[in-house]
């Protein structure tokens, strides 16, 4: 029957269709449905355990946003990407340049500075409680070059924590986003960079008016992969510092869990979980239309 | 064919069979699934478990280590519908909760109820009455100290805070860390939170467990103030190792057992630990009174156990039984820790100093419970945190004092 009233094309995009919902039901079962329960249940009173819930409206978001760590969690997460997002990229970008023309050696670099992709956030976290412990070796080091004027509880004190769980976590992410990077650089011509020579051009030239115009796209890909990342950063704040010293280094995916997990206000946790998704669809949006822009400008 | 087909008929009525007596059989053996918090002691456990399984061969047990943050473990699995059969609780609200939901049975007429002495069912009664676990045993928080650091310095056990402050200032003077504290994490409520409140609180408001459950309790005082000025001020005097806000659990006992510091303030179920050190270890009580005022010590529970409603709950009862009755002596002697049972029914594994302090302990009219057992579940995180607050300047005292009271009404309105 279906067959006969079909035109060869609408049968093609039918058998195309029939392969994708195998993935279309993954991601509806496991993404879409779980987000849109959260969405529901953000607007009602549930409290995680009870099978009964009333709807409550804007209640939850009223209550989450007027909670006096609001401020300092939004603020925490903010700073984290104001300075995780550049910086990383800028050493990604710098590294990625200097180990492609790094010949053979690059392979180990590359290697090298992946590693620590392979460990889970929670040894990260742990490997660097031990760094930064009072008599951690991160001291001891400042100790054993003479700068003991520099050393300092780093994860116990207000202005030292978000910086260096910052370092942290570029150190942890680079190796990442350097591969990146690299996949990018490997689609420039060589040619470019041969006629550039030739023209006498300098280093840094070659990387401001051909790499990073030419790589335009991983930047972009780079930009929001970070940005979404360390918007809903979790793991790693959890181990090294459980958000403190007090709520100074406690981000909104963490007070997500606080919530649900440690107040059992799981009501409240589905609204700040809203929260924070806008937040990241919003600024993924604005970062993606800036960055398309400015790779049409590349072209 | 027809041949074929005979024995292809004969095959799966043997196999039919073979099914169906499976079936039977598996009906005799209960799968219990067994959620306990057994982090310092997984081995043991299971060795004990496997002790409780061959005894009961109608029971299999299905052990799993549940991590140290036990609600986040237990809350989605009894939202989902899916608590195990037996389970670690804590003594407060959270259990309290479950209980009154019917998520756990009412234990108070199981052999281990009667095993087990009054003082520490309280804390895991519900509101309406119900008796939702068990305690793992009885607990404190002391301070160990260095005894032969304690005779170079000619120190003696402080009586009170003043002597206290002085004892550590002789300790600092002569170069050495007066004391650890843990504020990096919550642990730090088991001993200068939780002895803050017992005595700056407690004498004010002796039913402040049902004040707590009320929403009634008055926390916007000086008095609960003082229990985060106390710990402010051993900071800001440097009586504390260097480091100290961010300093956890786990580094803070080790710093003590390699013997970087004369005292140590953590929990009786450390004594195991901390009581095998190289160097000769003493304990004594926490001396937070004020002069001329009578201490109260903190005589609290540990984490315990409870059983689930649902089909299996006879056989965990008679786990939780066994665990409370003939079996307890596995459990005791791998963690040294202090009895909860009117009848250990097996030798007991105890050091002579703990079992000094436990009648010293006993002798006191007035004690109080360590802070999970009566704060509402909503406030546990904020203990540390607003200590860390207050340690860094973020907070003063008072405010810190503020701000709990108002989470803690909150918690009861919601």
């Amino acid at each position: 029957m279906v067959k006969a009233g079909l035109s060869q094309i609408q049968r093609r995009h039918l058998v195309c269709f029939l392969f994708t919902l195998p993935a279309l039901a993954v991601v509806f079962v496991f993404f879409l449905f779980p987000m849109l329960r959260a969405l529901l249940f953000s607007f009602t009173n549930w409290d995680g355990i009870a099978r009964t819930y009333q709807w409550v409206g804007l209640k939850n978001f009223e209550a989450v946003v007027a909670d006096s760590v609001f401020k300092q969690i939004v603020f925490n997460t903010f700073y984290l990407a104001i300075i995780y997002v550049p910086v990383l990229n800028v050493v990604a970008l710098l590294l990625a340049v200097g180990i492609y023309n790094a010949g053979k050696a690059g392979n180990v670099y590359r290697a090298m500075l992946f590693f620590p992709n392979l460990l889970s956030m929670t040894v990260i976290g742990m490997i660097w409680n031990i760094i930064y412990r009072y008599d951690g070796l991160l001291n001891q080091f400042l100790n054993a070059i003479g700068l003991k004027i520099l050393i300092q509880d780093w994860l116990g004190q207000v202005n030292t924590v978000l910086p260096a769980m910052s370092v942290t976590i570029i150190w942890f992410a680079v190796g990442y986003y350097l591969l990146i990077y690299l996949a990018g650089l490997n689609t420039v011509p060589v040619e470019i960079y041969e006629s550039a020579e030739v023209e006498g051009v300098s280093s840094w030239q070659k990387l401001v008016r051909i790499t990073i115009p030419l790589i335009a796209p991983s930047i972009t890909i780079n930009a929001v992969l970070s940005t979404i990342g360390i918007i809903t950063l979790f793991d790693l704040p959890f181990v090294l510092t459980r958000g403190g010293p007090g709520f100074k280094s406690q981000t909104i995916a963490m007070h997500v869990y606080a919530y649900a997990f440690q107040q059992l206000r799981t009501s409240y946790a589905l609204a700040l979980a809203v929260i924070l998704g806008g937040f990241a669809i919003l600024i993924t949006a604005l970062e993606l239309n800036l960055l398309r822009r400015r790779e049409e400008v590349a072209r | 064919m027809k041949k074929a087909l005979l024995v292809l008929a004969i095959l799966l009525l043997i196999s039919g069979f073979a099914f169906s007596a499976g079936q039977q059989g598996g009906e005799k053996t209960v799968v219990l699934t067994c959620a306990m918090m057994a982090g310092d002691i997984p081995e043991e456990t299971q060795a004990f478990l496997d002790v409780f399984a061959s005894e009961n061969p109608d029971i299999k047990v299905d052990f799993t280590n549940v991590p140290q943050d036990l609600e986040v473990y237990l809350q989605p699995k009894a939202a989902s519908g899916e608590m195990p059969d037996f389970i670690s609780v804590n003594g407060g609200s959270f259990g309290a909760d479950l209980m009154d939901r019917g998520i756990l049975v009412d234990l108070k007429d199981t052999f281990a109820a009667k095993n087990t002495i009054d003082a520490v069912k309280p804390q895991f009664t519900s509101p309406s009455g119900k008796l939702f676990g068990i305690c793992g045993g009885v607990s404190t928080s002391l301070i160990y100290y260095q005894v032969q650091a304690f005779k170079d310095l000619g120190l003696t056990i402080p009586e009170n805070w003043e002597d206290f402050l002085a004892l550590c200032e002789k300790i600092k003077k002569a170069g050495k860390i007066a004391v650890i504290i843990t504020p990096g994490d919550g642990t730090m409520s088991n001993t200068l939170w939780s002895h803050g409140f017992a005595n700056n609180v407690v004498p004010k408001y002796p039913d402040y467990a049902k004040r707590f459950r009320e929403g009634t309790m008055v926390l916007d005082t000086p008095e609960f103030a003082d229990v985060y000025a106390k710990g402010k001020l051993l900071f800001d005097k440097g009586y504390t190792q260097p480091g100290a806000v961010s300093t956890q659990y786990m580094p803070g006992n080790e710093m003590y057992i390699q013997g970087k510091s004369v005292q140590h303030f953590a929990g009786s179920w450390l004594a195991g630990m901390v009581l095998k050190t190289d160097f000769e270890t003493g304990v004594y009580m926490p001396p937070w009174n004020a002069k001329g005022v009578t201490k109260i010590p903190i005589v609290a529970t540990e984490t315990g156990w409870g059983v689930s409603e649902g089909p299996h709950k006879a056989q965990a009862i008679r786990l939780l039984d066994w665990i409370n009755g003939k079996g307890y002596h596995y459990y005791q002697n791998a963690r040294g820790n202090i009895p909860h049972l009117k009848d250990p029914m097996g030798p007991v594994v105890l050091d002579d100093r703990i079992k000094t302090y436990l009648e010293k302990l006993y002798s006191y009219k007035q004690t109080a419970g360590l802070w999970f057992e009566y704060i509402p579940a909503e406030t546990m995180t904020l203990t540390f945190q607003l200590y860390q607050e207050v340690l860094t300047d973020q907070k003063t005292p008072r405010e810190a004092a503020a701000a709990f009271d108002k989470a803690a009404r909150d918690a009861v309105k919601k």
